[in-house]
């Protein structure tokens, strides 16, 4: 049909339909939304809080749709959170050095709060890079309008020294930038409790999870296996990686589902939602790339021209706000 | 509530032909849980509305799936987890020996960021190979719409593709 490229869409959507995981009985599906239906009803009759069928499918366990990708059961029953969690942490240290890591994170319901000059961003979705003592966070509207990109060189994270950090930042709203000294306190800020009882600041249940990796990601992955907050729930196809699935127990709203490459055991893919009130979720991919020149180039942000040169120091901390529900 | 009189049907259904809708819904919902997440919204709206169906359950079936899938289908549940959209269209995204991406990989992560509506019209023309006027049927639209949103979603996904090869021609090349 038409240009090589139409052929190669084409192409692309036969092969990707070709991988789709086809449930051992098809007909299962027909039974469930059935079922759905009669317990939708029930509770609408109850007059309870229905759960959504998106909420539901959540934390459904993959096993319900095994598939040829299912691991063994027994490679399961050998492999406890503990282990996974300590191969997760030290291949985060690990990579750290050697690769930068990216986190995309999309935010649902809630959004990430900057602060800019003379005004405050709110984006729906944000992509970081980080590497050694460099962070670089672009900020995105809905659309995928660019709002913001700032960049941060840290270098009292590994030093020691005391020194403040060096802010740059791009406002693409008031078409401004500015480059500022601030104090490096956010590894800091959102170091994980020392009890397991502490009751964890709003902000901080999500910085583990999608905030630069390296340096919070080991401490917080402790805590909550310290904590006994962490199970294996089986394995799950995220990201084109049938990934570990790690999903947090015991806890109040909000959840955590942490995705991990088995053959790396760095994080693919995490997401943190809330099952009641005001719903949100946060949904973070990460990817590992080596140290080449064109990725380090990456912490090297552009000034646009025609930007103006704005005095500003942004407070050290990220915010996180809820919106209001979109429909 | 009552059970729909030929429930079974479905079941027969999803048995012979389950599997083509499963796939059409993983392609349209960007990964295999929302896929799954959509059949099964799909059947839902089905087993709720059954005695509307008139004609051919199938193709009953797979109006609603597109319908749902054209519409937003979690417009109003945006708490839910969505796979995050591929950002092709950033320097980042650049191919490299660290990060190899298989163009169709990269191609199908394009497609996540149509809208829905031209998402739907690409999958029914691309993958389905319906027809401009069966894509409009299934979709409840004029033949002028599915052009216009067939033509502006390859449009868009030809140029998140032209951040990693430059030419129709690269294109073709990376098809062996």
């Amino acid at each position: 049909m038409g240009t090589s490229f139409e052929d190669l869409v084409t192409d692309s959507l036969q092969r990707r339909a070709a991988a789709v995981r086809l449930p051992a009985e098809l007909a299962a599906l027909a039974r469930r939304a059935r079922r759905q239906h009669r317990r939708r009803q029930y509770v609408l009759r109850s007059g309870l809080t229905a759960v959504t069928a998106a909420g539901l499918a959540l934390v459904v366990p993959l096993a319900t749709t095994a598939g040829p990708r299912q691991p063994s059961s027994t490679t399961l029953r050998t492999q406890t959170v503990a282990d996974v969690v300590q191969h997760a942490e030290d291949s985060v240290a690990a990579s750290g050095a050697t690769k930068v890591e990216v986190v995309h994170g999309v935010y649902y319901g809630i959004g990430q709060h900057f602060a800019a000059p003379g005004h405050t961003v709110t984006a729906d979705a944000t992509t970081t890079w980080s590497y050694h003592d460099s962070q670089r966070e672009t900020a995105y509207a809905a659309n995928d309008r660019l709002l913001l990109d700032e960049a941060v060189a840290y270098p009292a994270l590994s030093r020691g020294s005391g020194k403040d950090a060096v802010d740059t930042g791009v406002d693409y709203i008031t078409r401004t930038w500015w480059r500022a000294s601030t104090p490096s306190m956010r590894a800091v800020l959102f170091a994980p409790p020392a009890s397991c009882r502490q009751t964890l600041p709003p902000a901080a249940v999500l910085a583990p999870l999608f905030l630069p990796g390296g340096p919070t990601s080991g401490p917080w992955l402790r805590y909550y296996l310290r904590c006994g907050l962490l199970r294996l729930a089986g394995r799950q196809r995220v990201a084109g990686v049938d990934a570990i699935k790690i999903i947090s127990v015991g806890m109040p709203t909000p959840r955590q589902i942490i995705w991990v490459d088995p053959a790396t055991y760095l994080p693919v893919q995490s997401l943190v939602f809330t099952t009641t009130g005001n719903r949100w979720s946060v949904l973070a991919d990460y990817r590992w790339l080596l140290a080449t020149p064109g990725n380090l180039h990456q912490f090297s942000e552009p000034i646009p021209a025609g930007f103006r040169l704005v005095k500003f120091t942004p407070p050290p901390v990220i915010q996180f706000i809820q919106l209001p529900r979109r429909s | 509530m009552p059970e729909p009189a030929n429930g079974d049907q479905l079941e027969r259904l999803m048995s012979d032909r389950g599997a083509q809708l499963l796939r059409s819904a993983v392609l349209l919902a960007g990964s295999q849980q929302d896929g799954e997440d959509l059949l099964q919204a799909a059947l839902e709206r089905v087993v709720r509305q059954r005695r509307a169906v008139d004609g051919s359950l199938e193709a009953y079936l797979r109006r609603t799936l597109y319908n749902l899938a054209a519409d937003g289908w979690r417009r109003s549940s945006t708490w839910h987890r969505k796979l995050p959209l591929v950002r092709a269209d950033q320097p980042s995204a650049a191919p490299d020996v660290a990060a190899a991406v298989d163009l169709r990989d990269a191609l199908i992560g394009t497609l996540r960021q149509l809208s829905p509506q031209q998402r739907a019209v690409i999958v029914l023309r691309y993958w389905e190979q319906f027809t401009e006027a069966e894509t409009a049927e299934v979709l409840g639209c004029t033949e002028g719409t599915v052009k216009a949103a067939a033509s502006r979603g390859l449009k868009r996904m030809r140029e998140l593709a032209a951040s990693w090869l430059t030419s129709d021609a690269e294109l073709a090349g990376h098809e062996h």
